[in-house]
């Protein structure tokens, strides 16, 4: 018969085992507690806060009204007023317009195609508010709604391939793959090994150290970007902007991705707290929150504002823009000053942090 | 001038006094043997010995070359042994000539030759040990520190490996090996007794007999 007193002094071991290992306390509190954040409170696919242009150029009264009316939406947003159609590309580039809604002999709406996820919300709730404005204009019964229905077009995947969507999600999880969990892993297997300790033995610098074993990751990770752009374009998705600024993107997230590894690495001591912290705190949000599945559109206040300072929130936002629409580098600096801040910032502390926690 | 002189040296972690007020100097050609229980301050010594960490307080000059083995072997284990060699004789600055020439000599004194191609991973444990000391002389140090080289290690190849040393120190090399083996103690020209962070004894092993089993 099983003793009562066995049994409890292995709960005993078990809990005490649980709350003093610092990767058993991520793993069952700090992680459950993320996915609950995430898919209980941050995602949805409604969209809490949207960017719009609009145009008018024949200065219709009625428009306006129709445009007071979509503005009084508490969700939507008129940023700008464009005066022509050749200006819609260059209204899509900025302040994160989603939509274009054009008054000129009928209405037009232009959404953009490369969020699949939003289109269908988007494109519902402004043909909503547009019917429920002729309704009220005309009294509903001597105007036909139908009739007289938006037209929508879907700017940048007008046939609205599904393969958009993925891209750059693929090319932002391979480099946290390879960047950072990899990267940072065998760091610290390094530490773990002793090896590390004995080349700081030899007149290697710190720096160099890192730099040395960052460089192959590097590689690595851009020869995935080299598939997956070889992919895009047996897809039939060519990049519409510069190729350079394209690739300069990659290479910037990349380093981005790298610094925040090491950065965690020179944080633990073991391999697997790497793992599992990189999964925590890189992997997670920045698959969940950049954009790349759930818009970020869909966050309300303060999270929205928290994670336009991702690096992939930066990374899928200037990807979208040079890759669909074709923007350039003016257009996307905000995204290149969040990564270049963050690679810094990062490669510095992991630096200090490296130099002062040397190995046991 | 002594290759190797600490004085008062001091370490502490917090509350604890890991090294308190250490002196020890290291005269060329020397073995030292640095015994002690664990935790006893050796591997904090040595670890300041190296720059690895820096002391509280005190003084440490070295002069020459270090050649440091450490606990862990520190080896690459998806390396082979020559890739191994080759890999830590350039990061000491060896021109390719000269590691070959080293892993030559190093590969016959210690018998190495016929692992070379092998990964370091299926090595056995002794040889393991052999490389480490190989990769820790590779840069023919002045002075070379090893913490405890034979930890874990059958007596047999504790034997080999501290025929070694005897034979490296004797070309000159000041030599200071930590060990928690008491016996091992016969083999060094001098032991440092090292208990709670203090040095409790210094001198031959047979004047410092009282401290060893």
């Amino acid at each position: 018969m099983l003793k009562k007193g066995l049994l409890n002094s292995v709960i005993v071991k078990e809990v005490r085992h649980i709350f003093r290992d610092p990767v058993s306390c991520l793993l069952l509190f700090l992680m459950p507690a993320l996915i609950l954040i995430i898919f209980g409170f941050a995602l949805s696919f409604e969209i809490h806060h949207m960017n719009i242009a609009v145009m008018n150029p024949s200065h219709n009264v009625e428009a306006e009204r129709m445009f007071a009316k979509i503005e009084a939406n508490p969700k939507i947003n008129i940023t700008q007023r464009i005066d022509s159609v050749d200006q819609i590309d260059a209204a899509f580039a900025k302040d994160n317009t989603r939509a274009v809604i054009v008054y000129d002999n009928g209405v037009e709406i232009f959404i953009d195609g490369t969020s699949p996820t939003l289109i269908a919300y988007m494109e519902g709730m402004l043909t909503n508010i547009i019917s429920e404005f002729w309704a009220e204009e005309y009294h509903a019964a001597a105007f036909d709604t139908n009739a007289n229905a938006p037209q929508i077009r879907y700017i940048y995947n007008p046939s609205l391939k599904k393969e958009y969507m993925p891209v750059p999600g693929l090319v932002l999880m391979i480099f946290i793959l390879v960047s950072s969990i990899v990267l940072g892993t065998s760091i610290n297997k390094e530490k773990d090994q002793g090896t590390y300790k004995l080349m700081r033995m030899t007149p290697l610098t710190n720096f160099q150290i890192i730099a040395g074993k960052s460089i192959p990751y590097f590689l690595i990770s851009f020869f995935h970007v080299l598939v997956v752009y070889a992919v895009c374009l047996l897809f039939g998705i060519a990049i519409k902007g510069s190729l350079a600024l394209f690739f300069c993107l990659c290479i910037l997230y990349s380093l981005c991705c790298m610094s925040l590894g090491l950065l965690i690495a020179s944080l633990c001591d073991r391999p697997l707290e790497v793992l599992i912290l990189c999964w925590i705190v890189l992997f997670i949000p920045n698959v969940f929150l950049s954009g790349f599945i759930f818009s970020v559109d869909s966050l309300g206040f303060p999270l929205k504002d928290l994670v336009s300072a991702l690096p992939g929130t930066a990374f899928i936002d200037a990807f979208r823009g040079i890759a669909y629409k074709g923007t350039g580098f003016n257009e996307n600096i905000g995204p290149f000053v969040i990564l270049i801040t963050e690679t810094v910032l990062a490669f510095c502390i992991s630096l200090v942090g490296f130099r002062r926690k040397l190995p046991k | 001038m002594n290759p190797v002189e600490i004085h008062n040296v001091t370490k502490r972690f917090g509350s604890l006094t890991a090294v308190d007020n250490v002196s020890l100097n290291i005269g060329k050609g020397e073995i030292v043997g640095l015994l002690g229980a664990n935790g006893a301050g050796k591997t904090t010594l040595i670890r300041m010995l190296c720059s690895l960490i820096k002391p509280d307080g005190g003084d440490i000059q070295v002069e020459g070359r270090i050649g440091y083995m450490c606990q862990a072997y520190s080896l690459i284990p998806e390396l082979t042994v020559h890739e191994n060699i080759v890999f830590y004789g350039a990061l000491y600055g060896l021109d390719k000539e000269v590691v070959a020439r080293r892993e030559e000599q190093i590969a016959s004194l210690l018998q190495l030759d016929r692992y070379l191609n092998r990964q370091v991973k299926h090595l056995p444990s002794g040889w393991r040990q052999s490389l480490s000391f190989s990769i820790a002389i590779i840069h023919t140090p002045e002075i070379l520190i090893l913490d405890e080289p034979t930890s874990g290690l059958d007596s047999l190849s504790r034997r080999r490996l501290w025929k070694m040393i005897t034979s490296y120190a004797e070309s000159g090399t000041s030599v200071l090996v930590s060990t928690h083996y008491q016996d091992e103690a016969y083999n060094c020209g001098r032991v440092a007794i090292m208990n709670t962070g203090h040095i409790i004894a210094l001198g031959a092993p047979n004047d410092c007999r009282e401290y060893l089993c």
